[in-house]
């Protein structure tokens, strides 16, 4: 019997890996559809918005014959090469990737027994030059995460005198037939390598090299395409304007399908996990009265189930701290208490509140909200914030010194731009939940996030 | 309209395409718009609409065919490697298909030579008997021309051996066989042990390999399909992809003498190159489409799929829907013309029509789906 795990756990825990209750609560979306076809696809998504999920899912199908490996492309740091070169290095490290699933997931040992020679042959070539380290010595490192039978037979394997592979000559192509050739006499039919995790290398220069890989995967995948053989990106929707020019996403060998989440849908997916933690009659209805709640997670949660995930998570805490569902009064103060995050996009000069994105016209608005936003907890002065939003320093100016201004040359200015930016931020139009005045000593900025 | 949950799913148990659940409803035995790429088509020879004028792909001379990309270059060449086939190795067909890239003078014609070691290996194993026949030299010669192929021929005869089923060593050698066998039996069985013993020295050069073919399995030619050269980086200019094949147009003549045929299948934008218009040996052809030629491309599918049931798809049309397939070609654009874009079209189509739950096509989804990307259609 399933052990039902606390409701908190299904909204606070926003990452697809650390969800075992993942089948219970999927939602079945289009573009999984599209995704379970064999072709080669590319799934975009934004962060948060459910490509693990999907990737998860499609694993699921494994039973049906289909092997899936997993492939977190890495940055070639050293040297990094060109053209087919680094086409070649990547497709070496996909393969790597396949062989060590198929080592921790393929469950080789029961379905292939006592393979015959040439496919043990073949196995033992790929232990021997695709694993990041020494076949005996890696398979020995993975004991706790393999039953000791079958760490048995894979050293066992290892041991065996068999016909040589000759491979000085064989193209990748061919390794990736011979692949195949193993997983079939295993009873897979199919090999759908998952292209994922991308994002963690985004932020950072070696984000641009992994862009750079996976590009050069999918200008020549016509080299790859073996039949039975089927990539799975799972990218973020940032790349799409970069790989839409690749000839693998131009003559469709991989076609491109865009994770979109409708209310609907994210109403459906809050719904499934909450009859999935509390009971299976719960819904958002049974947690507060009418769609105030709804519409809010409309405005600010946009279309990322990862947001509304989240922002329904606290309701849930309130609701089983009342024993019963919040009353519309109840949840109006409940949403104040807890408003949408503010975030800011230095790069392009954005502010955003949740998914929403809040118009700010005069660059001396952002600047106020960048100072702010960088003194998280702290209480900044407005004469910090003149400086900063208008004269462009970061700290304030001695009397005497050229850029000093007198107070009440600027004060009026600044409290228009207050006044203005809490008209934008504010959830009501007498309410500081975001900017707080401290009397005396100057304003500070809440419920902002890096 | 959700699952309940993962296992819920009907491709848990049985995996099934998706589209082709739904097209049973209409028909189909099988999705004909599913393979965008034709290498992995089991019915392209079925189906395949080939435009006069691409014909002399499969004449006995050097030939070049142009086309656009998704304009059937791949298509045709496997559909001249089963013509060949069926020849019974009389006209003897070897695809070539570089899986890497090189600038080594001898690079083409080392790949040529693996993928003649290939064919050679699998027109054994369709025809093992045809080996017991020959002479010593011959069978000798054999094997020296197998040690080319992938994987060393050790590993191959024991696969040979072990193997139940051609296909397995059809999908490791990337190569089909020559005849419909589908089991491996006692007779491949001696033929790996008796190649196992012959003795062997260093591999035939490929010229040597080429009379062999024709001494020991009866070829009267040989035809190499060359395809593929576009699928690299360093070779998406035309100037770098007409430098790259510059050996072998050089070579042309010369194998033009011996009844062996080197059939190029190019991207369209090296057509006016100098080095290939001026070569009188090669006769040139272009894959160009008009409306009517593509939507016969999707009839003869629709045709093929539906068991000869129907061959239009007005068949799972609306009264008032008419000349769906040629609604489906004026619907591309000047450029779009092409095979593969009224395939993603049909498909698109059909998906709708499943989507909807109607049982039959109507304007609406014949008209809206050039307005709705694809992934939307579901």
């Amino acid at each position: 019997m399933k052990s039902t795990p606390p409701p908190e756990s299904l909204f606070h825990t926003l990452k697809a890996e650390n969800e075992p209750w993942l089948d219970d609560v999927f939602v079945f979306l289009p573009a999984f559809e599209r995704l379970r076809e064999a072709h080669s696809a590319i799934l975009y998504g934004e962060v948060g918005g459910g490509k693990t999920a999907m990737r998860l899912a499609l694993t699921k199908q494994e039973n049906a014959g289909v092997f899936t490996a997993l492939w977190g492309p890495e940055p070639i740091l050293e040297n990094p090469p060109t053209g087919t070169e680094l086409t070649h290095q990547a497709m070496r490290q996909a393969l790597s990737a396949c062989v060590e699933s198929l080592i921790l997931d393929g469950n080789l040992p029961e379905r292939l027994g006592e393979p015959s020679g040439h496919i043990a042959s073949a196995l033992q070539w790929f232990l021997r030059n695709c694993l990041p380290f020494h076949a005996e010595f890696y398979i020995q490192s993975q004991a706790d995460r393999m039953m000791q039978e079958k760490t048995l037979w894979y050293s066992k394997l290892l041991e065996r005198s068999l016909p040589s592979v000759i491979t000085e000559q064989i193209s990748l192509k061919d390794q990736i037939r011979l692949l195949l050739m193993i997983l079939k006499a295993a009873k897979y039919e199919r090999l759908w390598l998952m292209v994922d995790g991308l994002e963690r290398w985004i932020p950072y220069q070696a984000g641009e090299q992994v862009e750079t890989l996976v590009d050069a995967i999918l200008s020549t995948l016509v080299i790859f395409d073996v039949p039975g053989v089927a990539f799975k990106f799972f990218l973020p929707a940032s790349l799409k304007d970069i790989l839409n020019s690749t000839s693998g996403v131009e003559r469709h060998r991989a076609e491109e399908v865009m994770l979109e989440w409708s209310a609907e849908d994210l109403q459906a997916m809050l719904e499934k996990r909450l009859a999935y933690a509390l009971s299976k009659k719960a819904s958002l209805d049974s947690l507060c009265d009418g769609n105030e709640f709804l519409n809010w997670l409309k405005e600010f949660g946009g279309d990322s189930p990862r947001e509304w995930l989240r922002f329904t998570a606290p309701l849930i805490a309130e609701y089983q701290k009342h024993g019963r569902r919040l009353t519309v009064a109840q949840l109006h103060d409940f949403i104040l208490q807890h408003p949408a995050p503010l975030r800011l996009n230095r790069a392009r000069r954005e502010v955003w509140l949740g998914k929403k994105r809040i118009s700010i016209g005069s660059t001396t608005e952002f600047r106020v909200l960048e100072y702010l936003s960088s003194h998280p907890g702290m209480i900044c002065s407005l004469e910090e914030l003149y400086y900063y939003a208008y004269k462009e320093l970061d700290t304030v100016p001695d009397k005497g010194e050229t850029n000093w201004v007198h107070k009440d040359t600027w004060r009026g200015a600044m409290d228009m731009v207050i006044s203005r930016l809490r008209k934008k931020i504010e959830p009501t139009p007498e309410g500081q939940f975001y900017l707080v005045t401290h009397h005396g000593k100057g304003l500070e900025l809440l419920h902002a996030e890096a | 309209m959700f699952a309940e949950r993962l296992d819920d799913l009907p491709g848990k148990c049985v995996f099934m395409e998706p589209a082709v659940r739904g097209l049973s409803a209409f028909g189909f035995a099988f999705d004909p718009f599913e393979h965008l790429d034709s290498t992995k088509d089991a019915h392209l020879q079925e189906y395949l609409v080939i435009p006069k004028a691409v014909e002399i792909a499969l004449s006995d001379q050097p030939v070049a065919i142009f086309a656009q990309p998704g304009g059937g270059k791949s298509a045709l060449r496997i559909y001249a490697s089963n013509f060949y086939k069926d020849s019974r190795g009389v006209r003897f067909p070897v695809t070539y298909i570089p899986e890497t890239y090189s600038t080594e003078t001898n690079f083409h014609f080392e790949g040529m030579n693996r993928s003649l070691a290939r064919a050679a290996f699998m027109y054994l194993v369709s025809y093992p008997d045809l080996y017991f026949a020959l002479g010593s030299e011959n069978k000798q010669k054999l094997k020296r021309l197998l040690l080319e192929i992938p994987f060393g021929l050790d590993f191959n005869l024991h696969a040979l051996s072990e193997s139940r089923f051609v296909s397995d060593l059809e999908q490791a050698l990337g190569v089909p066989a020559f005849s419909g066998i589908p089991r491996l039996d006692r007779t491949h069985r001696q033929l790996a042990r008796e190649l196992e013993k012959e003795s062997s020295s260093k591999p035939l050069s490929l010229e040597n390999c080429f009379e062999l073919i024709n001494n020991a399995f009866g070829a009267k030619s040989i035809h190499i399909l060359v395809d593929g050269l576009d699928g690299f980086m360093e070779t998406r200019s035309s100037q770098a992809l007409t430098t790259w094949i510059e050996p072998l147009l050089n070579i042309l003549d010369r194998w033009d003498q011996g009844n062996n045929y080197l059939k190029f299948f190019l991207p369209m934008d090296i057509s006016d190159a100098p080095a290939l218009v001026n070569l009188s040996a090669v006769r040139s052809a272009a894959l160009i489409w008009d409306d009517n030629l593509l939507a016969e491309v999707v009839r003869r599918r629709v045709f093929v799929a539906s068991s000869g049931r129907f061959d239009s798809l007005d068949a799972i049309s609306a009264p008032d829907v008419r000349n769906v397939e040629l609604t489906l070609v004026r619907q591309l654009g000047r450029k779009e013309k092409l095979p593969r874009q009224v395939i993603i079209k049909s498909r698109s189509l059909l998906r709708a029509l499943i989507v909807s739950g109607k049982s039959e096509i109507s304007s609406k989804h014949l008209f809206s789906i050039g307005e709705l990307p694809y992934a939307k259609v579901l």
